[in-house]
């Protein structure tokens, strides 16, 4: 009974995921006005949760055996996922209106992908894991289809779909692999396994199949293909929620295996993983040169970030974890600025899908234009903005591991993201506005332009005081590794 | 603890700026609040670096008006501020050429006024902020935050081709900047610090690393300062930006160069330094040759103006790696007449583009009699730019070109023809802008000096003639810098971990 109520309590906030997802979908369901009731619901299920993981004490505690892990990290991660999540759905407020799909789904949807992110990053053993990333996937693969009459957004979908079953099943036969070598899909007991002896062959296959279908959930280059098309066919709240909360859920999956239970094999990942970054840095600065839609720049400087999160899970150590907790802090805060600002021009009447629709923005809007910039710049980690911050640490716990060379590929591929985030200010400041622009001026949303002070203010403040939120992810990284 | 007299220096133009940004109403009103809110702030910030300049003891040689915060405990890192005689005077110079700035502005810029000085403000913010920065990561973050503002004004006050021109300025700038930063954390993982106060004199870094760590350092200095191979960028933002932009490009961006070779390659690498300094040395003769002969090829003032600065920096170069007194001396001189003269000569070519719109130097001629005012003024700069004795220029060629002979004369002699073609081109330009017939009826019709043209030049005349007849007064704060970067003394205060 003792321990029922322990796990109870270790696990309260995915409980009350759970029965949040539950109750709005029951009532979105009877209740006249669904959307609106199973809304507010979501909002209310988050918030607690994510006073739920404030309340409770991270001390490591395992829960429903050693399948579940409570730590620091866990909780410091789950809390950003919860931050990504009401980000989203502030966000996705006026586009659903727009796009008449105002349905009752939605929040239950990001709700139940939530748990299962949650589930991800709690996970210390695969089965467990597999039924988190699948939990989670499914919710994505639906939110991606969502506005069903809209072709691409079908597309889509579907092509999230297969792409993600497919690397689905290579990581259920990664884990089978494992099983059959070692006995076990326990993280501490495979711990113990990996770091006995050398590793042997199927080890090492294992490694490269749970490798390769995880990359291709966090969007690693080369296993990026589905995000540009997925995150162009998606309505725009939705690319919002898969730049954010599946890639800290990703990265910290990437990071608690790794550095956990598969450490002692780290001969094989570290090849594998140093490839893997310096790809993705390599594609999501080149590739992006050529795009002419947002979503789509928006995607490759994903997928350049995502090399930057792989370098921090390569560099390892107290840094190195600190460096992508950091990271993916500022990310997320940015990432939901970004997309706020389209999100606020679409509802005020601009098209903002092409770049080249942000002409003379400075113009027509001057503090959306001036908040996107901040945004732009923080993108591209110029200083004084809080994206600099979180690369100069992924930069220093680079060095300091002695990756000195992936460093400077880092910096490199910075200076060619630069230029095409330049462009973005070239449109907005250094163009004149096409003259047949009709201006449509509603009202601007109070919610968007809350969510973008909130964020332009974070990114620059934070670099006043870093230890806001340095501190915390050095208190959290020290309850990750063995 | 004292009064923070340096962070009020970097905050004060910040606020301006938001006042500025606070401004509402009628355009053309908004557009003069503006311009006002812009020239007082940059005075009182100049009148206050004059307050910081009394105040300053040039007999020590230690780091003055400290101030230091903790910024990031659990790294190690501060908030560290501070001068010492080498960075004083480019804080001073900042304030003055903001407010020659802003006054060659006031009727030539009349698009997004309140924007654009906006952008004024920030600049002296972040260029203050880089001369008087003493961490690492707060000085990478001034150094870096410099090219923002500078970004926005040759982008959109710029000429034809400025867009080209504004990325070419930011990346190039920022591919050096960003090796900088792997430097800098690499001597953090070195030593755990990244305070400068601590480092200088402090640590001596094994010279394997300190020969990587001078490549990073040098390499983003030599784009900055310019040096060639990598002054490509210069040219081009030079001829884009606005006369006011072109100023503080010359007057003080290309000082953050040689600042940091100062700073970070002599005080902080002096081992690797020594190792490198023939090679920089043979670098600066053949930038100082080579630009000259391309200036001597210009048709564009502009142009031929920035090569010359790329020309002047090498010799501030040749002066510092030659590891003497007189030349480092002399490399200061340099920068400092450089600061005014070549801003004083982009504000002359302000002065002819304003009056008819083209910066061909065919177009001109004959402006010694039609507007003789100017062409005394434009003479006396063109000459300190020669380094007539007397003049500013002089004293710093001279000296470094003396120190440099000291270590590395075959150098030095082919440094020296830099110096007859220096007088070519630009006795060159000066006879085909103000001698011979004026090339069109236009010419004839230009009017001379206005009252707020004389403003402008008035003190920049007092400095470079002051600057020529009596050194000693500006040399005096930074000689017991020198002299400790050449005998360094052992640490006063316990060395740190």
């Amino acid at each position: 009974m003792n321990i029922f109520l322990r796990d109870a309590v270790c696990f309260a906030p995915e409980l009350v995921l759970l029965v949040g997802a539950l109750g709005a979908l029951i009532a979105g369901t009877y209740i006249s006005n669904g959307y609106q009731a199973a809304q507010r619901l979501a909002y209310i299920t988050l918030a607690g949760a994510l006073v739920l993981l404030f309340a409770i004490p991270a001390d490591g505690a395992m829960s429903f055996g050693l399948n579940f892990a409570h730590t620091a990290a866990t909780q410091f991660a789950k809390i950003w996922v919860m931050v990504a999540c009401i980000g989203t759905l502030v966000l996705s407020f006026h586009a659903l209106a727009r796009l008449q799909v105002q349905r009752h789904e939605f929040p239950v949807l990001i709700l139940l992908s939530a748990l299962g992110m949650c589930l991800m990053i709690s996970a210390r053993d695969f089965m467990a894991l597999y039924v988190g990333i699948e939990l989670q996937s499914l919710s994505l693969y639906i939110l991606a289809a969502f506005v069903r009459e809209d072709e691409r957004s079908a597309e889509a979908g579907l092509k999230y779909f297969i792409l993600g079953a497919l690397s689905s099943g290579l990581l259920l036969y990664g884990i089978s692999l494992l099983y059959g070598a070692t006995g076990t899909i326990q993280y501490e007991s495979l711990m113990r396994f990996i770091s006995s002896g050398a590793p042997n062959m199927a080890v090492t296959l294992a490694l490269v199949f749970i490798l390769s279908a995880l990359a291709f959930k966090v969007s690693a280059a080369p296993f990026h293909m589905w995000t540009p098309d997925v995150y162009q066919g998606a309505a725009t709240p939705i690319t919002a929620f898969f730049t954010t909360a599946p890639k800290v859920a990703g990265a910290m999956v990437l990071l608690q295996l790794l550095h956990g239970p598969l450490a002692g094999a780290g001969a094989v990942w570290v090849q594998i993983l140093w490839a893997l970054a310096a790809l993705s840095l390599i594609v999501g600065a080149f590739a992006a040169l050529m795009q002419q839609n947002i979503k789509r720049l928006l995607a490759y400087s994903t997928i350049n970030h995502v090399g930057f999160l792989l370098m921090a899970i390569l560099a390892g150590g107290q840094d190195g974890y600190a460096a992508l907790l950091t990271y993916l802090v500022i990310y997320v805060i940015i990432s939901l600025g970004a997309f706020g600002v389209i999100l606020l021009l679409q509802q005020q009447g601009e098209a903002a899908e092409q770049l080249t629709d942000l002409r003379g923005l400075s113009r027509r809007r001057p503090r959306i234009a001036l908040a996107f910039t901040v945004l732009i710049f923080a993108l591209a980690g110029v200083p004084p903005t809080a994206g600099f911050l979180s690369k100069m640490y992924v930069l220093l716990a680079v060095m300091r591991g002695g990756y000195a060379w992936l460093a400077a590929l880092g910096v490199l591929t910075s200076v060619v993201a630069a230029f095409y985030y330049l462009r973005v200010i070239k449109l907005m400041y250094f163009d004149e506005a096409p003259t047949s622009n009709m201006i449509t001026n509603n009202k601007p949303s109070r919610r968007l332009v809350a969510l973008l002070i909130i964020t332009v203010i974070l990114t620059l403040g934070l670099m006043l005081v870093p230890s806001a939120v340095i501190a915390p992810a050095i208190l959290a990284a020290q309850s990750i590794g063995y | 603890m004292q009064f923070p007299i340096l962070s009020v220096l970097t905050i004060i133009p910040l606020l301006g700026a938001l006042f500025i940004a606070t401004l509402r109403g009628n355009e053309a009103i908004v557009a003069k609040n503006a311009r006002w809110t812009a020239l007082w702030t940059a005075l009182v910030t100049f009148v206050l670096s004059l307050v910081l300049l009394f105040n300053f003891n040039a007999a020590d040689p230690s780091f003055q008006f400290m101030e230091r915060l903790v910024w990031f405990a659990p790294a190690n890192i501060f908030y560290v501020r501070g001068v010492d005689g080498i960075s004083i005077w480019f804080v001073v110079a900042s304030a003055l050429l903001t407010i020659s700035a802003i006054l060659a502005s006031w009727n030539v810029i009349t698009t997004r006024v309140p924007m654009y000085y906006m952008a004024m403000m920030i600049l002296l913010t972040m260029m203050i902020g880089v001369f008087s920065s003493l961490d690492l990561i707060l000085l990478f973050v001034f150094f870096e935050g410099v090219l923002l503002p500078m970004f926005f004004i040759i982008g959109i006050w710029g000429g034809a081709r400025r867009i080209y021109s504004s990325y070419k300025f930011f990346l190039y700038t920022m591919l050096g900047s960003l090796f900088m930063l792997l430097a800098m954390l690499t001597i953090y993982v070195q030593t755990g610090s990244t305070d400068l106060t601590v480092l200088i004199g402090h640590h001596h870094l094994p010279l394997n690393i300190q020969v990587w760590l001078f490549g990073a350092f040098f390499l983003s200095f030599a784009i900055k300062s310019p040096m060639w191979p990598v002054h490509t960028w210069l040219p081009d933002a030079h001829v884009e930006a606005p006369t006011a932009g072109s100023v503080i490009l010359a007057g003080i961006l290309l000082k953050m160069g040689g600042y940091g070779f100062m700073r970070f390659c002599i005080q902080l690498l002096p081992e690797a330094s020594q190792l490198m300094a023939p090679l920089v040395m043979i670098l600066s003769a053949i930038a100082i040759i080579y630009t000259s002969l391309v200036a001597l090829a210009q048709q564009d003032m502009k142009k031929m103006i920035a090569y010359s600065s790329v020309a002047h920096m090498g010799f501030v170069t040749l002066g510092l790696f030659s590891f003497t007194h007189q030349g480092m001396d002399g490399a200061m001189m340099v920068m400092l007449s450089h600061t005014i003269v070549s801003a004083a000569l982009f504000l002359c070519i302000g002065f002819m583009y304003d009056r008819l719109h083209t910066r061909e130097i065919s177009a001109y001629g004959g402006l010694a009699s039609i507007t003789p005012h100017f062409a005394v003024i434009f003479m006396i700069f063109m000459l300190a730019s020669v380094g007539l004795p007397g003049t500013s220029g002089f004293v710093g060629e001279f000296l470094s070109m003396l120190g440099a002979w000291q270590t590395h004369p075959t150098i030095t002699a082919f440094a020296a023809i830099g110096v007859i073609l220096g007088a070519a081109y630009m006795l060159r330009l000066y006879r085909a802008c103000c001698f011979g017939v004026p090339a069109t009826q236009e010419v004839r019709r230009m009017k001379d000096m206005t009252s707020r043209e004389w403003l402008i030049f008035a003190p920049l005349l007092l400095i470079v003639v002051w600057m020529g007849v009596y050194p000693t007064t500006f040399s005096n704060i930074y000689q017991v810098n020198l002299t400790e970067i050449l005998n360094p003394q052992p640490p006063h205060h316990g060395v740190a971990r």
